[in-house]
């Protein structure tokens, strides 16, 4: 299956265009760069955000994209896990993998950094074809939602898991998960879009 | 005064759907599904758009479609608008035309009210319409009940990750680094970064 296609862009940008209209002060943290295709799309006009990206010359290209971001050539997982980029207080968190989303997520929430009060997180999601092949046994981000919906019926409601399993990360970070939507698309429904509002503990909306 | 954009618009008419050319560079196909829902369009409620023609060459530069769709349906005319542009204005606008169209987002709100409002007997154009409510609805974040619990945060060490900069001239960076006097560039670097903050933070008391 080819990586993205234009419907499920279009999908993305629309996604993150609604979020974004939740922050009126966005700060963007995008766990993974690629080809600065959403950036273009989403937060050219916004302020200095940070990137991550692993491959060289897509970093490169990020650098010269967006001169004002801090913009980090490397594994997204275990810079974020170590604070990098804590010099900007980021409240949207944008992670697009190509495949699973949840090592990202778990290592910015928990990870020494400014956590605001509000915080947006937006994501695209490929497991859902591995749940469909596999139950989800295999995938270790997922074995307590395996657990939890059982390997036969996690792919048909592999969106409300996702739901729950943003539920369970967000609180065990100090949030709770106030607003959510999420959609199948992409091929035979295998990718997984879903965006979140978290908002401090005991405080307000 | 702003310099006036030129009208290369030099008429209207109506003309026979078989004397009409198709350009040799068009570029865009015609799914089945964009068929049938233009031809639920125009059977219910007609000629809306002119076809546009460039008289220089003859050719079509936007309408290939509508002009498909009525010569299968036995139409006798179809609205044209025509413009006078050289070959090479007319391979511009061929290029850009629906991509310019297609870099519009969407705005939810909107949208959905619109499509509130959006009526239609065609099996083909509801498809569409569907889509589109669907794609509005999903990009619509909700309000949902918290499930709070709370654990700690965790932090882990960092692996190696490379800030990427764009510099415009990147020999004054060596010359800093040289100046420091120190073998270690990574030493050096923060050497020079250090002392920056200490000026700047003295400067600022």
């Amino acid at each position: 299956m080819p990586k993205t296609d234009n419907t499920t862009l279009r999908r993305k940008v629309t996604l993150r265009l609604a979020l974004l209209r939740e922050f009126p002060d966005p700060i963007v943290c995008e766990a993974y760069g690629g080809y600065g295709r959403i950036y273009d799309r989403c937060y050219r006009d916004l302020g200095p955000g940070v990137v991550f990206e692993k491959d060289e010359l897509k970093a490169a290209s990020l650098a010269v994209q967006r001169p004002h971001w801090a913009v980090y050539e490397g594994d997204c997982v275990s810079a974020l896990a170590a604070g990098c980029g804590r010099h900007r207080p980021v409240n949207f968190f944008d992670v697009d993998p190509y495949g699973q989303p949840w090592p990202a997520i778990d290592a910015f929430l928990r990870s020494d950094r400014p956590h605001p009060d509000r915080l947006g997180i937006v994501v695209q999601d490929g497991l859902r074809q591995k749940v469909q092949l596999t139950g989800g046994r295999n995938i270790k981000s997922l074995i307590q939602t395996v657990q939890r919906w059982g390997a036969d019926h996690l792919y048909e409601h592999y969106l409300e898991a996702c739901r729950e399993l943003m539920t369970d990360k967000a609180a065990e970070a100090g949030y709770d998960l106030r607003r959510w939507t999420g959609y199948y698309c992409g091929r035979q429904n295998a990718l997984t879009h879903y965006a979140a509002v978290l908002t401090r503990s005991g405080g307000s909306r | 005064m702003a310099e006036s954009w030129r009208n290369r618009i030099v008429g209207h008419g109506a003309e026979s759907p078989d004397r009409l050319a198709a350009n040799p560079r068009n570029w865009r196909l015609h799914p089945k599904s964009q068929q049938d829902a233009l031809v639920g369009v125009l059977a219910d409620v007609g000629w809306v758009q002119d076809v546009v023609v460039n008289q220089t060459t003859g050719f079509i530069l936007d309408g290939h479609l509508r002009v498909a769709t009525a010569l299968a349906a036995g139409q006798a005319s179809i609205p044209v608008v025509y413009v006078d542009l050289t070959p090479d204005e007319e391979a511009l606008i061929l290029a850009t035309l629906d991509p310019l169209g297609a870099m519009a987002e969407a705005d939810t709100t909107q949208l959905r009210s619109l499509l509130a409002d959006v009526t239609t007997d065609s099996a083909a154009v509801q498809t569409i319409l569907t889509e589109l409510a669907e794609a509005a609805e999903a990009a619509t974040l909700r309000e949902i009940d918290p499930d709070t619990r709370s654990k700690g945060m965790t932090v882990t060490t960092a692996t190696t990750v490379r800030p990427v900069l764009a510099l415009a001239d990147v020999a004054v960076f060596d010359q800093a680094i040289q100046a420091t006097g120190l073998d270690n560039r990574g030493e050096a670097l923060m050497a020079i970064c250090r002392a920056y903050l200490g000026e700047t933070r003295a400067e600022n008391r």
